[in-house]
């Protein structure tokens, strides 16, 4: 297995309303992007959408989530893209805090079958009180044979990432 | 050119209560750990870890979901003086599997969050999870301690640490 970078994004001082990486090569097998980010919304926290191709109902997604300490499971059906998928800190939470996620695409360039992905996020704030802890594991279906080649992260409430938010794209070649 | 790269790994060939990888480079975007790994003692116990040698009372925050058997559970902890990410029963030959992303490590406008995800079947009890947490300090990670509620990280136990690049 080989591990290559394929594009690297900080978000700047002025922030961004959503972060694309386009032009993605055919060349890997699978995908993993590696994200921290915060939002600007005014709320504790923010949730993150993620788009792969334009496609207005394609997207499902099933969860286990830890909200504080509640644990719980949600399904998001036929939506234009993931969404509601992992939580990022916002502008009421605590400075400096960003939040982790992690997606992995496996075999994301096939012609012939749907897509899945497997998401990992954790947004660990000051306190367990207000929505400030939140974790969330992912299971999502693009319902397209689409190959993927780009990808699109946004504030599913319409936040803006804030400056340092950053998004790596790796892609793994099997041997 | 190649962006996950090994930088230190340590196998125990004795039990040892502390493990530490120090003089970790800043030239990394994230750090990754994967770690297989027991305590030398049958009951349930958790895993933790330091950044740069900091046990404040305060500096960690931590929380998980979790399944025991089958009971899903969320629970964590504030103020604390290290991040818990696995809890773990030991039964004979039961190591864990556990995955460590700690991203943006050296960046000086962030605090430090971890996030893992572990595992481990002893056939007779299980348990399961993933664990978010945050040293509520900027400076960049140069050393990691794993340390646990309770007793050692047992013989045989094996922790990796590797580095993926941004550039």
């Amino acid at each position: 297995m080989a591990i290559t970078l394929i594009a690297h994004t900080e978000v700047g001082s002025g922030g961004a309303a959503d972060i694309t990486m386009s032009s993605i090569p055919s060349t890997y097998d699978d995908l993993l992007i590696l994200c921290s980010l915060r939002s600007n919304l005014v709320a504790q926290a923010e949730s993150a959408a993620l788009e792969l191709v334009t496609n207005a109902s394609a997207y499902s997604i099933t969860l286990i989530n830890a909200s504080g300490v509640t644990a719980e499971g949600a399904r998001l059906g036929s939506g234009p893209r993931f969404q509601d998928f992992a939580r990022m800190p916002a502008s009421l939470a605590a400075s400096n805090i960003f939040g982790s996620l992690s997606v992995l695409i496996p075999n994301y360039k096939n012609s012939i079958g749907n897509k899945q992905i497997i998401s990992e996020s954790v947004f660990s704030g000051n306190s367990s009180s207000s929505g400030q802890w939140h974790i969330q594991v992912g299971s999502g279906l693009m319902a397209t044979n689409t190959a993927v080649s780009s990808i699109k992260l946004t504030g599913y409430n319409s936040g803006n990432f804030e400056q340092y938010s950053t998004v790596s794209l790796y892609g793994i070649k099997k041997f | 050119m190649p962006a996950f790269e090994a930088i230190a790994s340590t196998t125990l060939g004795s039990a040892a209560a502390t493990i530490t990888f120090s003089s970790i480079p800043s030239t990394y975007e994230h750090l990754q750990l994967r770690i297989y790994s027991q305590l030398d003692n049958a009951a349930l116990r958790s895993m933790r870890l330091r950044f740069n040698n900091d046990s404040g009372a305060s500096s960690y925050r931590w929380h998980t979901l979790n399944g025991n058997n089958t009971t899903v559970t969320a629970s964590g902890s504030v103020a604390t003086s290290e991040i818990q990410f696995a809890s773990v029963n030991r039964n004979t030959q039961s190591y864990s599997g556990i995955l460590i992303d700690i991203f943006d490590y050296a960046s000086p406008n962030k605090n430090t969050t971890v996030k893992s995800i572990f595992g481990n079947d002893s056939n007779g009890v299980g348990y399961i999870g993933i664990n978010g947490g945050v040293w509520l300090n900027t400076s960049q990670v140069n050393r990691i301690d794993f340390i646990t509620s309770a007793n050692s990280y047992d013989t045989g136990s094996v922790i990796a640490l590797y580095g993926l690049k941004s550039s």
